[in-house]
């Protein structure tokens, strides 16, 4: 009998995989002994999927004060980062393809390691939280024996390669690009050119390009298949992105032939981690390449770089024998049968099940809350799926799982086998289906609780989904914990970022409303930002803006031109009145955040680690900055060259206010306060100065705030709107040369 | 064969099927934190209350986690003990009994959870597939293994049988059933140990307590500050901290002896007294001043034994 995990599965992992976590289990041992530096264990494990979590930098507010939790003294894992404080595993689900076998390992892993809990990401990927790091090694190893790595699923490199859930089944896709993905995920796996990024690349696959499904508008990379003159190929786009500052990805190539696809994204990785920003962590992703070198030179770039690069002949091998990504349907395809069908099981059908393009088969949708089920229902959803699907099931970025290649006339007893389980909750893609981030339960930069939140929402809507318009249970919801967007604010039709505001020297929980954001074409559009709501009160914000939407709507209007035709002006007024926040003494529930009972405070918000990086306080505060230049962009195209130019003045303010905050904390917000402090530490010194434009980003603030405008005109909003950005630009510029010199030598 | 984590369960009662509704939870086990209610590092609360027949409410430790259960719609109090070194498995298994037992207790003193348990049945579940896997030779080393235990804690008997069938990919689980119903109470006695209110912390006193370990800190780490002790002069004489002496009933009169912007800390016996000072204080625009809860007793216990204790 094998007394270890490494023995007992000695022959059934991939080599190479087995050899990486024997070397990761040796850098483990080798930082306990201090014989390795800590940010380079930091890089290391998070390369590995192994994430920090919340307070594990020792410090937790328990609702009095922040303590100190007294683990042991260890070697850090990490700068400020505890041995012993428990942390997230990020799995990789490559297009989200997941076996019965591979969930039923996940599910003993959840109880073994973890809290019997297995978490969908809104990139596919599945998270276990509060795991030790020294069960790591082993948690992997069992993962690699069914074929599963953790492999980058952090770090500065290739995420997961996500693809759409549909891939394969769906009516109007050009072809399935689930064997694509694959590949490229097999190809750029611990390759040598995707070692050297300044931050993370996440690609994505998409089959058709009007549907919301790969979201590849969004990502640094996206591939929308597409046939032409019978060859198969992929519009191919770069540099989306979410985070603070959304940017639409540019199309890099109308058509790329499959034979080409591989090669030409390994001439993108080149390009960014050659030209790339490397220092300033806010400004590394390649969406900020593509933006500063505009589209075009990108191009040239990419195409003289492909150029160099060496055959490989791992470029078309694949093509050969395709990457099998689904099995085979273990039932014939049958129509359902129209008598007799189970108690809740129309609507379920009606929200939950669609058609494939295989006649007589459906895809059904298992609605997880939260993204959550636990090892129980993962071992039951095994044997579900082998019993009508057989591997045919995918995560999807709306945090559920997918069975396809269900037969019609098996959709009564699947929903039975799993309502019995506690998995057919209806509304899946619904109001009721809310996509969420971990927020503050274990994320470390989270701000208020958006699962909290969410799971309210749920319960909520829930109740009353019956009595709802379709025109309200059709729209989306999708809440991030801070403006990281990881849950994907920007794309809802109602959307949502924790934030936090002080009243009377007590913090109240916050989100910022962002409002008609485009799910669909791969995320086409993004959502404006309408004011920020105490986190009690969105509930019955979230009332006030459906049903205000379901009775002005006209016709088949859509959310997304409803808040357009509304104006930004006569939506906010919708939410005003639940923007007051009472009193502590007069309802101190408005500072106890959702699924908690402390009162709530940003005290103990830690540094972010995602992929290494490190917040600072400027990178906190010049957020503000960002997002008012974002609302001046928007103020410019509604018409309204006052107010943009007043914002675009703001934003100024509020970056240069980051980068004297930075030095002398106490500074007001005094505009006069903060234009002298800033002219005497950063102007007049220098310190703000560019290398070739000198003065001239400075001399903005300055010359504004001097000599403001006595009539503004459109002209004159857009060249301040400009400016605000370019100044914006020169204080990250600025922060990040600051900061380099004061960092010690690597 | 020791497993990688093992799990007790008591289940409500009377009826463990019975919907409950776990939400209060969350208050209950942020208390526990903040109390240091239970043994052990405490470290946060996770909500799983969304979850069908899931995790409910969970308290997640260092080493041991405690959640309102709700597995296959039975709900009870689910421990977990996730890191036990080299101790044998049946002092692990006695270790996580009074552990599950203490915390029943407080559960069952809390108002607002509104629970009550029943001692005599208990699941204990193996989890770990390699070490301890769910086969009928699993079964009978588990049972070699703990029926010892059980059997000295229930005197009338017991009946050990496994439960969650003979899945192999579920964890090996065996059900304990006691043929008399002993209580709580009883039980924690016979495990031997500490018992839970000698072991938790004193209930916060006030808005502005500091444990004696923050202030010992505060004394290692050089600080500035002022420690008051509002106590009678026999009681100083008798043990003491070498704080400056106010008698609590002349502390109006003498306010003015100390600085408002003074960073300052009271004590008294228990920490009852000194809360009021503190109070008084705070009333009279003393921004900076703190309790120290559990007053110079739970110094005593818990940093100096040699002081005198009265």
């Amino acid at each position: 009998m094998s007394t270890s995990w490494k023995q007992e599965l000695a022959g059934r992992m991939d080599a190479a995989w087995a050899d990486e976590i024997d070397l990761f289990e040796g850098q483990i041992g080798l930082r306990r002994q201090g014989k390795l530096e800590d940010r380079i264990f930091a890089e290391t494990r998070l390369r590995r999927g192994v994430y920090g979590q919340r307070y594990d930098n020792g410090k937790r507010a328990d609702g009095i004060a922040v303590r100190a939790l007294p683990y042991e003294a260890k070697p850090t894992k990490g700068p400020d980062t505890l041995w012993d404080a428990p942390g997230m595993q990020r799995i990789k689900i490559p297009y989200g393809g997941v076996s019965s076998e591979q969930l039923e390992v996940l599910a003993a892993l959840s109880e073994e390691y973890s809290d019997s809990i297995l978490h969908i990401t809104t990139r596919q990927d599945v998270q276990l939280h509060f795991v030790h790091i020294e069960d790591t090694p082993d948690l992997m190893r069992r993962l690699a024996a069914v074929g599963i790595t953790t492999r980058e699923a952090c770090g500065n490199s290739v995420r997961n390669v996500t693809a759409c859930p549909l891939a394969g089944v769906c009516k109007t896709e050009a072809f399935d690009v689930s064997p694509y993905a694959s590949a490229l995920m097999h190809f750029l796996l611990g390759h040598p050119d995707v070692q050297d990024f300044g931050r993370k690349f996440k690609p994505a696959f998409s089959g058709c390009e009007h549907e919301a499904c790969g979201l590849v508008q969004m990502h640094d990379a996206g591939f929308v298949s597409r046939v032409v003159d019978g060859v198969r190929g992929f519009k191919v786009v770069v540099g989306g992105g979410l985070g603070t500052v959304p940017h639409q990805a540019e199309v890099l190539s109308e058509f790329t032939p499959v034979e080409e696809f591989l090669p030409q994204i390994q001439a993108v990785a080149r390009v960014f981690a050659r030209l790339g920003e490397k220092r300033n962590r806010g400004r590394a992703r390649i969406k900020f390449l593509v933006a500063k070198l505009g589209i075009e030179e990108f191009r040239r770039l990419v195409a003289e770089e492909r150029k160099t690069i060496p055959y490989d002949s791992r470029w078309t091998d694949f093509l050969d024998d395709l990457p099998r990504t689904g099995g085979e349907a273990p039932r014939p395809a049958q129509a359902l049968d129209a008598g007799n069908l189970p108690e809740g099981f129309p609507a379920w059908c009606a929200s939950n099940v669609m058609a494939q393009r295989q006649e007589g088969y459906a895809v059904a949708t298992v609605n997880l809350p939260l993204g959550d089920l636990t090892a129980d229902q993962a071992r039951a959803l095994a044997d579900i799926a082998r019993r009508f699907v057989g591997e045919n099931l995918r995560t999807t970025v709306e945090q559920n799982i997918v069975l396809r290649f269900v037969s019609e006339s098996d959709l009564p007893a699947l929903y039975q086998a799993l309502r019995r389980v506690g998995l057919a909750a209806p509304g899946a893609g619904t109001i009721v289906d809310i996509t969420t981030c971990p927020g503050t339960d274990t994320c470390k930069l989270g701000i208020a609780s958006s699962r909290g939140l969410a799971a309210q929402l749920r319960k909520r809507l829930g109740e009353k989904s019956a009595a709802l318009p379709e025109a309200i249970t059709g729209l989306k919801i999708k809440i991030s914990g801070c403006f990281n967007s990881c849950g994907q604010h920007h794309l809802a039709d109602i959307g949502f970022y924790g934030n936090s505001r002080k009243i009377d020297k007590r913090t109240a929980p916050h989100f910022q409303v962002i409002l008609g954001g485009q799910w669909t074409h791969n995320a086409g559009s993004y959502g404006l930002a309408m004011g920020s709501v105490p986190s009690k009160a969105i509930p019955e914000a979230v009332d006030a803006l459906t049903e205000a939407y379901a009775q002005g709507r006209e016709k088949s209007e859509s959310f997304q031109d409803w808040t357009r035709r509304m104006g930004k002006r006569n939506v906010r007024e919708i939410i005003k009145p639940f923007m007051a926040v009472p009193r502590y003494d007069e309802d101190p529930s408005f500072y106890v955040d959702w699924s908690d009972a402390r009162d709530f405070t940003v005290g103990d918000l830690g540094v972010g680690e995602c992929a290494g990086e490190v917040v600072s306080l400027f990178g906190i505060e010049v957020v503000k900055a960002e997002s008012q230049a974002f609302d001046a962009q928007v103020a410019l195209e509604e018409g309204e060259p006052d107010a943009a130019e007043d914002l675009a003045y703001r934003a100024m303010l509020s970056a240069a206010r980051a980068l004297v905050r930075t030095e002398f904390i106490d500074v007001t917000e005094e505009p006069a306060d903060i234009v002298k402090e800033f002219k005497a530490r950063f102007f007049d010194t220098e310190r703000f100065f560019d290398k070739y434009a000198g003065g001239k980003f400075g001399q903005y603030l300055l010359a504004r705030h001097t000599e403001p405008p006595a009539r503004v005109d459109g002209g004159e909003a857009s060249r301040r709107v400009e400016e605000s950005l370019l100044f914006i630009e020169a204080a990250h510029s600025c922060e990040a040369r600051i900061s380099a010199a004061v960092a010690p030598a690597a | 064969m020791t497993p990688q984590r093992i799990a007790v369960k008591f289940f409500v009662s009377p009826d463990p099927g019975a919907a409950v509704d776990v939400e209060p939870f969350i208050g209950v086990f942020h208390r526990f934190i903040q109390q240091g209610a239970l043994e052990g590092l405490l470290l946060d609360v996770a909500d799983y209350a969304h979850v069908p027949e899931g995790p409910g409410v969970l308290l997640v430790g260092h080493d041991v986690d405690y959640a309102i259960d709700q597995t296959a719609g039975r709900t009870g109090l689910l421990t977990t003990r996730k890191r036990f070194g080299d101790l044998p498995l049946s002092e692990v298994v006695r270790d996580l009994l009074r552990k599950s037992l203490i915390a029943i207790q407080a559960i069952e003193q809390d108002e607002k959870a509104n629970l009550r348990f029943a001692t005599d049945v208990v699941t204990i579940q193996y989890l770990d597939r390699l070490a301890t896997p769910n086969t009928a030779d699993g079964f009978e080393a588990a049972r070699r293994d703990i029926a010892p235990v059980f059997e000295k804690l229930f005197d009338g008997g017991c009946e050990l049988s496994r439960a969650h069938g003979d899945d192999p990919r579920k964890p090996l689980s065996v059900s304990v059933t006691a043929k008399e119903v002993v209580a709580a109470d009883a039980l924690l006695q016979k495990l031997g140990g500490p018992a839970a209110r000698t072991v938790a912390r004193a209930p916060v006193q006030t808005d502005w307590d500091i444990e004696v370990d923050d202030l010992k800190a505060l004394r290692d780490g050089g600080s500035d500050f002022v420690l008051v002790d509002v106590r009678e002069t026999g009681e100083y004489e008798t043990c003491n901290l070498g704080g400056q002496l106010i008698p609590l009933s002349s502390l109006p009169a003498r306010i003015g002896e100390l600085d408002s912007g003074a960073h300052v800390v009271v004590h008294c016996r228990t920490g009852a007294r000194s809360s009021r000072a503190v109070k008084l204080l705070r009333e009279a625009g003393f921004e900076n001043a703190w309790n120290l809860r559990g007053g110079i007793l739970a110094w005593i216990d818990r940093i100096d034994p040699t002081l005198t204790r009265y």
